[in-house]
């Protein structure tokens, strides 16, 4: 039968790698990388967009070949030949897009990746090992669901609880907190420190450094694919800023700096400029009564009014899954509305075509970058090209001005700094950050009246971010009205002018972006469904 | 930020601009077009030439013989057969470009044969300048009127192309069998089921004398560069690319999908009708059972071996029509019939087999040429200027 592999000893070597070297065209995506992951260490794996850090945890999941270099496994040199080895010699990976078959449960999904019984399944048993094994390691997650219809913390529970069963005491997760809830994070958090504590090595991929000094002992960074600095986390102040140091090669922008909280009082003033009134009169954005059908009960959005005006930026927060996603597509144009209006400048948008939409000057940059974001198949140009090129600047007559095309992409990649081997190559290769940047860099380039963006830094490294949030703010700033979608409350304060709370396909109150504790206690009561007793207006 | 990192941030930008990686290092969808099918085979030839060998014959002369008749002794006939073969996949190919799965073209092809025929039994007295360009019209639109009806089944209710394509084509190959067997059979002609001769002015002229290579050619080439412009020049072409990429971000560019099925499945089903009408007014001289041996089949192969590229699709065409011809050739030196299929069955097989293998050569050749470039450092810009 299955063999629950037991964690190797504490403080013994659980994965070393040694001279690892991996090269794409035009890329080298790992140079001489050297890691060190001690058994019970929970170790963080850092860097910018594209320094190759999902390369390397594909290097160990078996999926890529190393060109040079040796991988140790308790201490023990081996070749992985493939996924199915690397799970054999105890070695999980969860990816950042699941790898689950969406149309199976959690267990026949975990039976897929057995080698042990051939023929007979015992799915019962499976699914009471995977319940207990979950209890366990507060990985709570229903083993006979079908796993397309599980949300994305549970998603991402059941692989790691597949990773587990399958022998795993390697675990490594890439950017496994981008797509969570702070509620699913804090639980996730709770579990990798009870498998540190039984000696599983964690391998752990963020962008967010606050998180990382919380969870992590000890971190590598990668710059440009070298591991520049390996470094002991004791929670001592300066941490961050060393960490980001290292990351980028150089100090950080004061942008940067001032997000990362490294300046710690952020002038309140500076970000909720009022919006002057001769702007307000004139409404960019108004949406009035609207009713969409959702994918789940949850999520349908019910009755929903809200203005935005030029030169400001609404967020629009709530946990995920509330409606949020519905919204902004039926704005977009891609979703029909069932009842409401939606207009524009006074111009009525509502459910017309997307192109409609978009031509009246509406941006969206939808959550789902590579399955609707993108054509991810086809080269940066195209997908640069993909929602402009009927525009009188791309196109002549039926004909498109390829010149053009790529004299804007070349622009976008140098302005963003977007890191690509090959331009011709398919989307799909670019990083996550940097198919995101791709993204934010065609919908503002077409100095939208209306910028809709969901989780605009996810994946998005610190530089990056700032970087986005300066373009948001330009765009603020020149006159268009910005609608967000967060699920970050810290970049929701940074960035708002306003808060609309969000929660079960309702807007349940409008709020100042305000950290104060009065304000804060009524965010968390309007996301979780109750209303304001007379606190606020 | 100070004036000076400002300026620094410019000038960063502008070396990135310089540095828009060179388009070579990805193998383009043209060199595989070329090589899949080029390779292949050279690898099927070795592979049959094994197969004769063990079954006792001389796998030299015969591979020899073939490629002689095919290609040179007889190459006009090879060309008479690329003829219809590159219209029809042409034809498929732009639907396959958008992921629109037709197979439909041997009916779209019988299409254009009835619409052509109609016009060459019921005007004959028209002179050439008149009935020509008239069947051409015809015979795309009876292509096309075959197409549009998968194309509006799948736009308007979703059904499944395929099986509906596949259908249409028995459909049309009854109809064609019902009008030679009934109103359209030649009274003179013995009681076969064949129509009466065209006029000579509805036939198709002969463009090379002493052999029967017509007015088609010209039309297959004018339809590839067309489809060439269409695909790789156009906002209809990206639009199908786009749709052949992922549906959800087609209608993200607010693409209207809808109105593009129909259109991608009307071109198709036109090229597929002309490729009739060049058939059976530049050839055959009338309408008569079996006037495809399976055209519309291969053009499938062909469209897809060549990767949609309509110059590729030419060059494959010609490959498959020497295959064709070859049959006779090797019957000829006695190889059995059925070698013969086997034989084709082969090429097939590595050109199918080794289209990955092939893709990962070029890639490790363009990893090989990238990293020589990277080495070179800093001359390297440069290098990418001029
Ligand atoms: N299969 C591939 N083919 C070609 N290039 C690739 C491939 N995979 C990754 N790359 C390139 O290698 C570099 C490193 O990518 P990687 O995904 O490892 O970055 P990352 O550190 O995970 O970044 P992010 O934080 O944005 O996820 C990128 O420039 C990327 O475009
Ligand atoms: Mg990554």
């Amino acid at each position: 039968m299955l063999s629950k592999s037991e964690a190797p000893a504490l403080g013994t070597t659980a994965v070393r790698l040694k001279n690892i070297t991996k090269r794409f065209p035009g890329i080298v995506a790992n140079d001489r990388v050297n890691f060190e992951v001690k058994a019970g260490e929970i170790h963080a794996l850092l860097g910018e967009n594209g320094a190759g850090k999902s390369t390397l945890l594909n290097i160990l999941a078996g999926l890529y070949r190393p060109e040079e270099g040796e991988i140790f496994l308790r201490e023990e040199k081996t070749t992985l030949r493939g996924p199915a080895d690397a799970i054999k010699k105890g070695v999980g990976v969860v990816y950042q897009h699941f790898k689950l078959v969406p149309n199976q449960t959690v267990a026949e999904n975990v039976a897929l990746g057995m080698r042990q019984p051939r023929f007979l399944l015992n799915l019962k048993k499976i699914e009471n090992d995977l319940t207990e094994l979950g209890q366990n390691y507060n990985l709570a997650v229903r083993p006979a669901t079908r796993v397309g219809t599980l949300s994305v913390g549970e998603q991402q529970r059941a692989e790691i609880l597949r990773a587990l069963y399958l022998g795993a005491t390697i675990l490594a997760l890439d950017e496994p907190t981008a797509n969570l809830t702070p509620k699913e994070t804090e639980g996730l958090f709770t579990a990798i420190r009870r498998l540190a504590e039984q000696g599983y090595a964690i391998i752990f991929v963020s962008h967010k450094l606050e998180e990382v000094v919380s969870l992590a002992s000890r971190a590598t960074i990668l710059r440009g694919g070298k591991a520049v600095a390996t470094l002991d986390l004791k929670g001592l102040p300066g941490e961050k800023e060393q960490i980001a140091r290292l990351m980028i090669g150089r100090e950080a922008d004061s942008q940067s700096e001032l997000e990362l909280g490294m300046l710690d009082e952020v002038p309140l003033e500076k970000k909720a400029a009022p919006i002057p009134e001769v702007v307000s009169a004139q409404l960019t954005l108004q949406v009035r009564g609207l009713h969409v059908k959702g994918e789940v009960l949850n999520s349908t959005v019910k009755d929903v009014s809200f203005e935005v005006h030029p030169g400001e930026m609404v967020g629009l927060v709530g946990v995920a899954g509330n409606g949020q996603r519905e919204l902004a597509e039926a704005l977009a144009g891609l979703r029909r509305a069932e009842r409401g209006d939606v207009t524009l400048n006074g111009a009525d948008l509502t459910n017309r075509s997307a192109r409609q939409v978009h031509r009246a000057g509406v941006a969206f940059v939808p959550e789902d970058r590579l399955g609707v974001g993108s054509a991810a198949g086809l080269n940066l140009e195209d997908n640069f090209l993909l929602r402009d090129y009927w525009r009188p600047e791309y196109s002549a007559g039926p004909f498109l001005r390829r010149k053009a095309v790529r004299e804007g992409l070349g622009a976008a990649i140098g302005q963003y700094s977007i890191a690509v081997g090959d331009a011709y190559a398919p989307a799909r290769l670019l990083s996550g950050g940097n198919l995101q940047k791709l993204l934010l860099a065609r919908e503002l380039n077409s100095q939208p009246k209306l910028l809709i963006v969901a989780n605009p830094t996810r994946g998005l490294d610190i530089n990056a971010s700032a970087y986005v949030h300066n373009k948001l703010r330009q765009a603020r700033d020149q006159g268009a009205a910005v609608l967000l979608i967060l699920e970050d409350l810290d970049e929701a304060f940074l960035l708002c002018d306003q808060l609309l709370v969000m929660y079960e396909g309702r807007i349940m109150g409008k709020l100042p972006p305000v950290r104060s504790a009065a304000n804060l206690e009524n965010i968390g009561l309007l996301m979780a469904g109750s209303s304001l007793a007379a606190t606020h207006s | 930020m100070s004036l000076r990192q400002r300026a620094v941030k410019e000038l960063e930008i502008q070396k990135t601009l310089v540095a828009l990686p060179p388009r070579q290092i990805y193998p383009s969808t043209a060199a595989l077009a070329v090589a899949t099918p080029v390779l292949s085979v050279l690898v099927a030839l070795v592979i049959a030439a094994i197969i004769l060998f063990l079954s006792g014959k001389d796998a030299f002369f015969i591979l020899t013989e073939i490629v002689h008749t095919s290609f040179i002794q007889n190459f006009s006939e090879t060309v008479v057969k690329a003829i219809p073969l590159t219209l029809a996949a042409l034809g498929v190919s732009l639907a396959f470009r958008a992921r629109l799965w037709n197979i439909g073209a041997e009916g779209q092809f019988y299409g254009g044969v009835l619409v052509a025929t109609a016009l060459a039994l019921g005007f004959p007295g028209l002179p050439a300048p008149v009935i020509i360009p008239l069947m051409v019209a015809g015979g795309l639109l009876g292509g096309a009127i075959w197409g549009l009806l998968p194309g509006l089944l799948r736009a308007w209710l979703d059904v499944n192309e395929i099986i509906s394509s596949l259908m249409l084509n028995y459909v049309a190959l009854l109809l064609t069998d019902y009008f030679i067997f009934g109103p359209w059979r030649d009274p003179k002609g013995f009681n076969f089921p064949v129509t009466a001769t065209f006029s000579d002015a509805a036939r198709l002229p002969v463009l090379v004398t002493n052999t029967r290579i017509h007015l088609g050619l010209v039309f297959a080439i004018i339809a590839a560069a067309l489809v060439w412009l269409l695909v790789s020049r156009t906002k209809w072409g990206f639009e199908l690319k786009v749709m052949g990429d992922n549906l959800k971000a087609a209608r993200y560019a607010g693409i209207n999908i809808t109105r593009n099925i129909v259109i991608a499945f009307l071109l198709s089903g036109a090229l597929a009708g002309l490729a009739g009408m060049s058939e059976v007014t530049g050839i055959a001289g009338r309408l008569q059972q079996n006037l495809s041996p399976g055209y519309g089949y291969t053009a499938i192969i062909i469209a897809w071996l060549a990767r949609l590229n309509p110059w590729a699709i030419i060059l494959v065409a010609v490959l498959f029509g020497g295959l064709v011809s070859s049959g006779f050739t090797m019957q000829r030196v006695g190889v059995s019939s059925g070698l013969v299929t086997l034989l084709q069955g082969i090429v097939l097989f590595c050109v199918l087999g080794g289209e990955s293998l092939y893709r990962r050569l070029l890639y490790q050749a363009a990893l090989r040429r990238s990293n020589q470039g990277s080495n070179q450092g800093p001359d390297q810009l440069k290098d990418k200027e001029s």
